[in-house]
């Protein structure tokens, strides 16, 4: 890891799209601004973790599901859309 | 190109490629997805991978677990897939909203990622994994618990 200190105002730069600036810094807490091409996703990095482990538990659980489960899972979705009296959401196709 | 020969004859109409110009979140080289609909209708849908034919999952809209399910996208978010105009009006017809299921066969549990669900602007052609970062919707929403398999 690369370790550089910056003060308010301050910027680095990664590449040649992506710069990051200090704009304040709070006792316990720094804020920073973010400039990067939008097909990159920035993202706080406890919400990255979970959320990649959550996309891996279910690429890895839909091979089994998709012959072995699918008839119990459809039932599922199955026994809602008839307990829903409004049914506003349709099928999309 | 398309989805693998369909050996278990369960799967019925393919959607347009979709193209994901981030990937999936912490999988960016995944970027190009089909939706395949069950030959016997249902909300389900599996997401198959064109990149890597290893690689699927399965998704539902999640209203069909959460009926007033709100998805607050932010302004990078609709920026990057183009949408024009009120999700909420344009959802299900020009603007998907699919989230992510894992399934778990033996204890049969099944949880649906409702922070971070899948949104596609149909007209585009463009996805983008996104996380509704305050609302309270979990990345593991029961859906289906041991405790409760017919």
């Amino acid at each position: 890891m690369l370790v550089l200190g910056r003060k308010i105002n301050e910027s680095i730069v990664i590449g040649d799209d992506i710069m990051i600036t200090v704009l304040a810094i709070d006792s316990d807490r720094v804020k920073l601004g973010i400039q990067a091409p939008r097909h990159l996703s920035i993202l706080r990095h406890e919400l990255y973790e979970i959320v990649k482990q959550e996309n891996l538990r279910a690429a890895t659980s839909a091979a089994d599901a998709e012959q072995k489960l699918l008839p119990s899972l459809r039932s599922v979705f199955e026994r809602q859309a008839d307990s829903q009296a409004d049914d506003s959401s349709p099928p999309s196709s | 190109m398309g989805v693998q020969p369909d050996v278990t004859g369960l799967l019925g109409t393919e959607s347009q490629p979709i193209h994901f110009p981030a990937g999936l979140i912490g999988f960016d080289e995944w970027k190009n997805f089909v939706l395949v609909a069950h030959k016997a209708g249902g909300p389900l849908r599996l997401m198959q991978s064109l990149d890597d034919e290893r690689v699927s999952f399965i998704v539902v809209d999640p209203r069909h677990i959460v009926s007033d399910y709100q998805p607050q996208l932010l302004e990078e978010d609709i920026d990057a897939l183009q949408i024009v105009g009120d999700l909420e009006a344009a959802w299900p017809n020009e603007i998907g909203v699919y989230c992510i299921l894992s399934v778990h066969e033996d204890p049969f549990v099944v949880t649906a990622n409702l922070l971070s669900p899948l949104i596609i602007n149909w007209q585009a052609g463009l996805g983008r994994q996104v996380i509704l970062a305050n609302s309270g919707y979990a990345a593991r929403h029961p859906v289906v618990s041991a405790e409760k398999k017919a």
